[in-house]
């Protein structure tokens, strides 16, 4: 293409452009900057006068840290907890939703369960906190009733990511089934009345029309997951966690936090911020790559 | 096919929803309940209680009285209100732009705008950067680091590419700029999505706690969450934290019970939500399946 020919392409968008520059200013402030900022990774942070270049100390510390060590792998084993038990529930809440046949119960059904996703993890650790309570919570009254004493499941190390797991459920499982909702519609309904005339009984429509086409949602959701992984929740851990479990609760995120803003030690926290945020950078790559290869749709 | 029969399955399946509707709900009515139980029987209502035990207003009299608290909804309400005009305004300049297709550059800038999704930089560096714009402590700097969601914007973007070609085509040949026909044509055409992300964005002012937590250490400036996580994350220690210490003994000498308290507050927290949720419910199907499909 010729220079001129750019310039007159430019020059006839000029409009789009002015149109563009508050979110490209937003952009610039508001994300790349911070994200120059990781150099601080590199450097001894001073309050006055320039950093001082210290190479990888800051990673060195790191990587000889059992703290961070105790952070990294329980941000694997709750990531990991949580893809396992929660990504299969919102797969059937929408088939079992899909199935009703009185479009009030579907409605009324739809609308509740929508409902914990737009409360903050603020209340909803309250609203645990109430409800697992070892003195009157819901939980512990219920466990009660068939003879099993108190659990403080809030502050006990075994229970605590059960916690994190049930709750994540609770907040997101119904939300998260709206994609299989959408996958469901998606269904053309001729493929059951066929069924339906070659006798397929209900469960078989499930299992051979219902499930193979929800299949595919299915993967491309667990591949966008896997490329989160390292994001182990920080709202939920940050809210819940208290000193009797930070053994088992303690998260990149979390740790990050306690180091740079509460011990004010910048340098190091940027620092794990930059390995989960690389770590993050890859794992979304490298799924993408697969979802691409797997022609489940892709991020780009 | 008999249809009228009601199979087994269904019945099962009613059954299951059912637990699910209730295991959703049945914790908001027991912390109504327990919200408005009178404080000498508010140690042993029970977890499954739905009615409250010697009825009283007592908490929510003592926290909607207390200027801190009163201060708290105002700043919340005020943060929402502001936040979410600047999201749309850019939401909407940006959305209309690339949804148009005579434009030069836009691939650049989609790759641009989605860079930051991909790599997130972590705590540190936004703090630093909200500390050397002399932010901290101002509502603005809970406000402008989320003036624009990249996932809201695409949505934005797609419901806006389901508006005819022709519609902006007639409106050029009578000499319309780019404002008129982002006011007159690209938004009215596209109410139910515009409504579902603005509130979309309201919702998530709302929640937002940590913004406020770590950049506005003046009581006075903070919003409802922050005050809400005194009382839930911090509530052995608030007792002794100055401004709490107005509500709690808002009745005089004896301490309010923080049960109470909590429950109460989570109730006053969550309301204006549980008011702009039928809102959403209405537009969300309508605004957001179309641009969905196109996605």
């Amino acid at each position: 293409m010729r220079s001129s020919t750019i310039l007159r392409r430019v020059y006839k968008s000029r409009y789009y452009y002015f149109l563009l520059i508050p979110a490209l200013v937003y952009f610039i402030i508001f994300h790349y900057v911070p994200i120059a900022g990781v150099s601080l990774a590199f450097q001894k942070y001073r309050l006055f006068g320039g950093n001082q270049w210290v190479g990888f100390q800051y990673f060195t510390e790191l990587f000889g840290s059992p703290t961070f060590y105790r952070a990294l792998s329980n941000t694997l084993i709750i990531s990991g907890m949580k893809l396992l038990f929660t990504f299969p529930i919102p797969v059937v809440l929408a088939i079992l939703i899909n199935e009703v046949r009185s479009k009030r119960f579907k409605k009324v059904v739809r609308s509740v369960v929508y409902l914990p996703h737009f409360l903050s993890w603020v209340v909803i650790t309250g609203i645990f906190v109430t409800i697992l309570s070892p003195v009157n919570g819901l939980v512990n009254e219920l466990l009660k009733l068939i003879g099993i004493q108190p659990i403080p499941f809030m502050t006990s190390s075994e229970h605590f990511r059960g916690v994190l797991v049930v709750s994540e459920i609770w907040r997101s499982a119904g939300w998260d089934s709206i994609l299989y909702t959408a996958a469901l519609m998606n269904i053309n309904p001729q493929l059951y009345e066929a069924a339906r005339i070659d006798g397929a009984s209900r469960w078989q429509q499930t299992r051979y029309i219902t499930v193979p086409e929800l299949l595919r949602t299915m993967i491309t959701v667990f591949i966008l997951n896997i490329g989160f992984f390292m994001n182990a929740g920080f709202d939920q851990v940050f809210n819940m966690m208290n000193d009797s479990v930070i053994g088992v609760a303690d998260i990149i995120d979390t740790y990050a936090y306690r180091i740079g803003l509460l011990q004010m030690n910048f340098s190091y926290a940027t620092a794990v911020g930059l390995f989960q945020g690389a770590i993050g950078l890859i794992l979304i790559f490298v799924t993408n790559r697969i979802a691409r290869k797997n022609d489940t749709g892709s991020l780009w | 096919m008999n249809r009228k029969r009601v199979s087994g399955f269904a019945i099962v399946n009613g059954i299951i929803l059912s637990v699910v509707l209730v295991s959703a709900l049945y914790p908001f009515l027991n912390l109504l309940a327990v919200s408005f139980t009178g404080i000498r029987s508010i140690s042993d209502i029970s977890g499954m209680a739905v009615l409250p035990k010697s009825p009283t207003l007592d908490y929510y009299k003592a926290l909607l009285g207390t200027p801190y608290v009163q201060r708290a909804f105002f700043n919340s309400v005020y943060i929402t209100a502001l936040g979410t005009l600047i999201n749309m305004a850019l939401t909407i300049l940006t959305a209309y732009a690339l949804s148009r297709d005579n434009f030069f550059g836009k691939k650049v800038f989609t790759i641009f705008l989605i860079i930051p999704m991909l790599f997130n930089p972590g705590i540190i560096p936004n703090y630093m950067l909200i500390k050397n714009l002399a932010l901290i402590d101002k509502y603005w700097a809970v406000i402008l680091p989320g003036a624009i969601n990249v996932y809201y914007t695409m949505l934005l973007r797609n419901i806006f590419l389901s508006v005819p070609k022709s519609i902006y085509e007639a409106a050029e040949i009578d000499g319309a700029r780019h404002f008129t026909m982002i006011w007159k044509i690209a938004v009215p055409l596209s109410k139910p999505g515009v409504i579902t992300i603005a509130l979309f964005y309201a919702i998530n002012h709302w929640n937002d706690y940590f913004k406020p937590l770590i950049y506005i250490s003046d009581p006075a400036k903070w919003p409802l969450q922050v005050l809400l996580r005194q009382f839930i994350v911090d509530a052995d220690k608030a007792s002794l934290f100055g401004p709490l210490q107005s509500v709690l003994y808002a009745q005089g000498e004896s301490a309010l019970p923080f049960r109470g308290l909590q429950s109460a507050i989570i109730i006053i927290t969550v309301i204006p939500i549980l008011l702009l949720y039928p809102l959403l419910l209405r537009y969300f199907t309508s605004g957001l399946v179309s641009g969905a499909e196109k996605g």
